[in-house]
């Protein structure tokens, strides 16, 4: 699912300058624990989290995911998004909480990785 | 890509990432950065990331004769800051460079934060790309593969420094990728790189990573003056921690990191006494 689509779906706000037609997710995690991330995360994984700190493009970063939307509507600072311009990671915001998020992109067909 | 008749700006040329240094970090972390990331100057930030001054190596000499290496930098910078604006052109930047002889310019918003830094080796690099004199495909420029021999990386890390918590992973990062190591290995030393280096920064006063980079395997050590893990089995069981609220606001601080790091590694030492840590990791690059 590209990314453009999941912000059509969550009904998202870009917020970095990328093509999300060329951004391409192959499943999701939802996660407010960043170790855990860094733990489970499989590659082409777009991460939603309620998480505003710049250590979550930091990690995005390690694991080459292929972006993260804040839910809840939290607006991440001017330096997390121009962190994330700079590391090359697609950062978008919807206002759905992490359940409806999960919820709407997962019965899009965006399914989760395959346990290990 | 700049449109020919288009004339390039600072904002089309300079470096976003920009390395700068806390006002109230000491000159002796400021030297290291300097000599870990081979730059001649670094701006000198205050805590919203407004310019306040510049730290050269001649100030870092001074410094030194002077007997001040633990003084903060803003004792020591530069006040006087010649900068530049994204809007300025590539020409109005060179003139600059010209007049003040200066390796380096910060470009700053009207509130003086800065937005990125401009080097001449800046300008002509983008400028090489503008007009597409070397059209080298670059992934086969930066794939060195088996052609080198060993690559040594070390970085500083400095305790409670949550700005930039995670640079030097990235900088591993960057350079395993440069080197041609195989995306899985880089992603494993990425991961266990970050968590070491996020460990030092939570529970530590400071610490230093080491990577050794062969085509057969990477070797990690982290070093770190702190207050030692007291009980390292239990520190190895996933969900145990000992990190502070702040540290799990932002979401670490779990009981992941040190699990973390043995899963990414092919072997894993670690020893630790009240004087401080230390880490060993191997991953094979096959």
């Amino acid at each position: 699912m590209t990314l453009s689509e999941i912000r059509r779906l969550l009904k998202a706000n870009p917020l970095t300058d990328h093509n999300l037609d060329e951004r391409n997710a192959e499943t999701a995690c939802g996660a407010d624990l960043l170790s855990d991330v860094l733990a489970f995360t499989k590659e082409k994984t777009v991460l939603l989290t309620g998480l505003i700190h710049p250590q979550v493009i930091r990690t995005a970063e390690m694991l080459d995911l292929v972006g993260v939307v804040f839910v809840r509507g939290k607006e991440p600072s001017r330096e997390i998004i121009d962190l994330a311009q700079a590391k090359d990671i697609p950062v978008l915001c919807t206002a759905y909480p992490m359940y409806e998020s999960c919820g709407i992109l997962y019965k899009a067909g965006l399914g989760g990785a395959p346990l290990d | 890509m700049i449109e020919k008749h288009h004339l390039p700006k600072v904002a089309d040329v300079m470096t976003r990432e920009v390395i700068s240094v806390p006002k109230n970090s000491t000159v002796r972390q400021a030297k290291e950065i300097m000599r870990i990331k081979s730059i001649s100057g670094m701006p000198v930030v205050d805590r919203d990331n407004t310019l306040i001054g510049i730290i050269s190596i001649a100030d870092i000499i001074k410094a030194l004769e002077e007997g001040n290496l633990d003084a903060p930098v803003d004792k020591v910078m530069t006040r006087q800051v010649v900068s530049l604006r994204e809007h300025d052109t590539v020409g109005q930047a060179l003139k600059v460079f010209r007049q003040y002889g200066y390796g380096r310019l910060p470009v700053i918003d009207d509130r003086r934060h800065v937005l990125g830094v401009l080097t001449q080796s800046d300008i002509v690099s983008r400028l090489v790309q503008i007009l597409e004199i070397d059209k080298v495909d670059e992934s086969k420029e930066t794939h060195l593969s088996e052609d080198f021999e060993s690559y040594i990386f070390e970085y500083h890390i400095q305790g409670m420094d949550f700005d930039r918590a995670g640079e030097g992973a990235s900088t591993l990062k960057k350079i395993l990728n440069d080197l041609g190591i195989k995306g899985s290995v880089v992603r494993r030393c990425a991961i266990a790189a970050y968590e070491a280096e996020m460990n030092v920064v939570i529970h530590a006063y400071e610490g230093k990573m080491t990577a050794r980079v062969t085509p057969k395997e990477i070797t990690i050590t982290v070093d770190d003056t702190g207050p030692g893990i007291k009980d390292i089995p239990l520190a190895l069981k996933p969900g145990y921690s000992t990190a502070p609220d702040r540290v799990r606001e932002m979401g670490f601080g779990a009981g992941m990191g040190l699990p973390n790091i043995k899963k990414s590694a092919d072997e894993f030492f670690i020893e630790s006494s009240p004087q401080g840590t230390h880490l060993h990791i191997k991953i094979y690059t096959e």
